[in-house]
């Protein structure tokens, strides 16, 4: 059976865990003394962070020299993000990628970030061009 | 002699600087420059005379705007006239070349206003005879200059404005100064496209109306400013708006101009561009040498010699 000290800390660690997840106006009514309900779900095992996610393996140079082309040769910026999203499985694919195209890497980056600074570098400063300029510059 | 109209639509990008800095360092080679000041924010102006001096000695008849608002008087007024050799960058420039200026006037937005009351016509024809008229103001002004100038740089209001378009039909050349970021790169292609349009209408204007030679402006290319550097080159989010804009086509130099907030922030109230200063600071130094470097190579695409 557990000693007192640690039926407390194990209560206080699952009270951290839920004021972590809550909200901001949550926290605040807490903060302020207003009666909440917290509740916790049935406790998981706990897997060590290294062994929940096995590291995807990196693409390949090649892999990336052809994303890099399909990329380039799109001119929509929906099928660059289709393409993005069927082919890079990880944010490392997609910092991969950024590196080829020479980007700015940064680590707070989320998905959608990492997808959309790859597809205005392959495909959006084209549209973009394109259509400050018009689709015929001499009209 | 060269005439290089210093333009981008986009204000705030460097241009002043990039205008006064290219300009000083031809001179520091032994050329001699002219610098004309068509903006009407006067900041060339204001980088190389003291306002309260360009109030007392400049404002009333020694501006750019004295030239266009004399236009049509019986003795209109000569730019030759308006030349003045800034005396504190001359102080720099014993025994080299030559920096003289011709100033700008807050009030010349006026004259981009008075300019397109000019234009149009009852007939097509009249229009036309109208809109080379007022866009070749310029062009027909600078023919008055002393040929001693071995270039002009004209620089230019952030807009495509009358007065603009008189600096581009004047010009043999274009130089764009731009910040490596999303909206300057907009700026670079909305520039492109503006003067392809102006090159193109006058050109079918004058050879229907007087067989005029067609104007040819050469892009030079974009000068990148502002350049945050690490590991001695720019950093990775200026350098994919570099890149980018180089995929389009569109030519770059090589050289770049250095951001230095400590460097720049004061220049233009000392009167002297930065590239004059002999600094000892290694970040002033390579701030200098970039410059330097840029300048090697706007001479070479120029074919200054």
């Amino acid at each position: 059976m557990k000693s007192r000290s640690d039926l407390v800390v194990s209560l206080l660690r699952k009270i951290a865990d839920a004021v972590s997840s809550m909200s901001d106006d949550d926290l605040n009514r807490l903060v302020q003394g207003k009666v909440i309900v917290l509740t916790a779900s049935p406790s998981t095992p706990v897997v060590p962070k290294k062994a929940r996610s096995t590291k995807a393996e990196q693409l390949t140079s090649d892999d990336l020299n052809q994303l890099r082309t399909e990329l380039e040769a799109f001119t929509t910026r929906e099928e660059g993000i289709a393409l993005l999203e069927s082919r890079c499985q990880t944010r490392e694919h997609l910092q991969q990628l950024q590196r080829l195209f020479d980007l700015p890497v940064r680590k707070d980056d989320n998905r959608a970030r990492l997808v959309n600074s790859i597809v205005e570098a392959s495909i959006g400063y084209r549209l973009r061009s394109r259509a400050v300029q018009g689709s015929d510059s001499r009209k | 002699m060269k005439t290089v109209a210093v333009i981008n639509y986009k204000g705030g990008v460097g241009k002043t600087s990039v205008t006064a800095n290219v300009g000083a360092e031809l001179a520091w080679r032994g050329h001699k420059v002219l610098l004309i000041d068509l903006d009407p924010q006067a900041s060339l102006t204001f980088s190389l005379v003291q306002p309260d001096d360009w109030e007392k000695n400049y404002a009333s008849s020694k501006t750019i705007k004295a030239w266009f608002d004399s236009l049509d008087d019986p003795t209109p007024t000569l730019l030759s006239g308006l030349i003045t050799t800034p005396p504190r960058v001359a102080k720099h420039l014993v025994k080299r070349g030559r920096l003289d200026l011709i100033a700008s006037h807050l009030g010349l937005i006026d004259v981009d206003l008075e300019l397109a009351t000019q234009l149009g016509g009852g007939t097509m024809t009249q229009a036309k005879k109208k809109y080379l008229k007022v866009h070749r103001r310029l062009l027909e002004g600078l023919s008055d200059l002393p040929n001693n100038y071995d270039i002009v740089l004209l620089d230019c209001p952030p807009n495509f404005n009358i007065v603009t378009k008189n600096a581009i039909v004047a010009s043999s050349h274009v130089l764009t100064p731009a910040k490596p970021d999303f909206l300057s790169t907009l700026g670079i292609d909305y520039l492109k496209r503006n003067i392809d349009t102006l090159v193109q209408n006058y050109n079918e204007y004058a050879e229907g109306i007087d067989n005029a030679d067609p104007i040819e402006p050469t892009i030079l290319g974009i000068v990148f400013t502002m350049i945050q550097e690490y590991a001695d080159q720019p950093i990775s989010a200026q350098r994919a708006y570099i890149a980018q804009t180089k995929k389009l086509g569109i030519p770059v130099f090589n050289a770049y101009v250095k951001e230095n907030k400590t460097v720049f922030a004061d220049a233009p109230e000392d009167g002297v561009p930065v590239v004059l200063h002999a600094y000892s600071n290694n970040s002033h130094i390579a701030v200098r040498q970039g410059i330097e470097q840029l300048v090697d190579e706007f001479k070479t695409k120029l074919g200054l010699s």
